[in-house]
């Protein structure tokens, strides 16, 4: 049963995946809230008033068999803004975990004092703003309003749809969800006689992707290039994509990094020509966000844009003199490297959009 | 006049390689470059032949009637008389666009 704690569920294929995240969704309820009028209960005292699991189950319109779930795991009920909805088992870990009392008792305290201590934390934050993610009928999350989690169904559509664009042949190895994660790795196996010919690698390995998200705390989106071994591990590269759900943007910063995931297998000619057309009104500070974005130091910054011509500079200029840092600057062989894969990443930078929001 | 697969080979071209790019691409992106270089210099004015022959690129075709303007804007700038360095840029530049040029009316069947 779904809303089970110990819920999990591996997917046959990219459709059924993305249904069940569908209608995960469609069971979630987000409430945002001030901590303030967020009350733990426990179970127990719960059901000194309803007097039998029915009967709480009933009041609050769930399954029965959640609130026995919920008496074998975090025994604990927590009403927001009056409305009573059980604790699931990820958050209470979470909830818990923070709970810091002297001597690291709090694990061996009763359900209701438990539940006080809490209480008093949330009374402490006063109106500090809470979200409290709901999914099959329990609490999987509360946390900081100032996350803004992606739904995952929505990550894994649009993250699938970038990447059947870009590399056509997708085959589904594996997908996994439960309350705290989503996962799935794909193949490509057509391109694996191209891309390990471009990686200088043996052709034996079959390349693919990892999408993993939580949209209840637990992980950011991350979206990884891999490789699948003769044996059968799946391993990750360093190449990947991680992006926290803390910003508005989340999703938006995922897509625009995806092209950096096997950033060799492109089309250089193409991205660095529409470049030349592009005539940047704020050249200077183009270079220092991109410059920031791939993570390089801003006294660089600083000497390529001395570099840029003084009129009529274009994003070409901007890339191809921050391609050129790594050869400008006296660096051993590995700091080399490291900074090229870094200033490789500049081609696929959105450079128009960046200067017309400037 | 040398072919696509010689000017391949020149210095300064392999930095625009890249494994889904046609030769012809990677080949003018190096002409591209030169051209960019020489008005970023303020020696010549090449933005109005960068921009179509870069759309060229874009777009993934090699239209023969834009390179053909192209190579005659190319010798106009040449006809005004220029330093040293600047005619060896732009010879070089038209080097790679009959090249291509020479290669897509051989794929054209001409």
């Amino acid at each position: 049963m779904k809303g089970l704690d110990s819920y999990c569920a591996y997917p046959k294929d990219v459709k059924s995946l993305l249904e069940a995240l569908r209608e995960r969704e469609a069971e979630t309820i987000r409430i945002d809230l001030p901590a303030n009028k967020l009350r733990f209960v426990s179970l127990e005292k719960a059901l000194e008033k309803y007097k039998t699991v029915d009967d709480l189950a009933k009041r609050m319109g769930i399954e029965p068999m959640l609130v026995n779930n919920t008496l074998d795991n975090a025994k604990m009920i927590v009403v927001a803004d009056g409305s009573p909805y059980l604790i699931g088992k990820s958050s209470w870990i979470s909830v818990s975990g923070r709970i810091d009392i002297y001597g690291g008792g709090f694990a061996e305290l009763e359900p209701d004092d438990k539940a006080n201590v809490i209480n008093a934390r949330l009374k402490q934050l006063d109106n500090s703003q809470v979200k409290v993610i709901i999914v099959s009928g329990k609490v999987r999350a509360i946390m900081s309003k100032k996350y803004s989690p992606i739904p995952a169904n929505e990550t894994f559509e649009a993250a699938l749809q970038a990447i059947r664009n870009r590399f056509a042949d997708v085959q589904y190895m594996v997908g996994y969800y439960d309350h705290e994660i989503a996962y799935v790795k794909l193949l490509f196996p057509e391109l694996a006689q191209q891309l390990t010919e471009v990686y200088g690698i043996p052709d034996t390995l079959v390349p693919g992707m990892l999408i993993l998200t939580s949209d209840t705390g637990h992980a950011g989106v991350r979206i990884a290039a891999c490789w699948k071994h003769p044996q059968g591990s799946f391993r990750q590269t360093d190449s990947e994509v991680y992006v926290k759900h803390e910003n508005l943007n989340g999703l938006g910063k995922v897509l625009e990094e995806m092209p950096n995931l096997f950033i060799k297998y492109q089309n250089a000619a193409v991205k660095l020509a529409a470049m030349l057309n592009i005539e940047l009104q704020h050249p200077a500070i183009v270079t220092k966000k991109v410059f920031k974005a791939l993570g390089v130091g801003d006294k660089h910054a600083k000497a390529t844009i001395e570099l840029l011509p003084a009129v009529g500079a274009t994003a070409y200029d901007v890339c191809m003199e921050i391609f050129s840092l790594p050869a400008r600057l006296n660096l051993s062989e590995a700091a080399r490297l490291e900074l090229e894969e870094k200033v490789a990443k500049a081609i696929n930078f959105d450079y128009e959009k960046i200067d017309a929001d400037i | 006049m040398k072919t696509l697969e010689e000017i391949k080979e020149t210095p300064g071209v392999k930095k625009f390689a890249s494994y889904l790019a046609e030769d012809w691409q990677t080949v003018l992106m190096k002409a591209m470059d030169v051209l960019n270089r020489l008005e970023r210099d303020g020696l010549v004015s090449t933005r109005h032949i960068v921009r179509p022959v870069a759309k060229l690129i874009v777009d993934g075709i090699a239209e023969v009637s834009v390179l053909n303007r192209a190579i005659n804007d190319v010798r106009e700038i040449l006809d005004e008389g220029q330093s040293k360095l600047v005619a060896t840029k732009l010879a070089e530049v038209i080097v790679i666009f009959f090249a291509v040029k020479n290669k897509q009316k051989k794929e054209g069947g001409e």
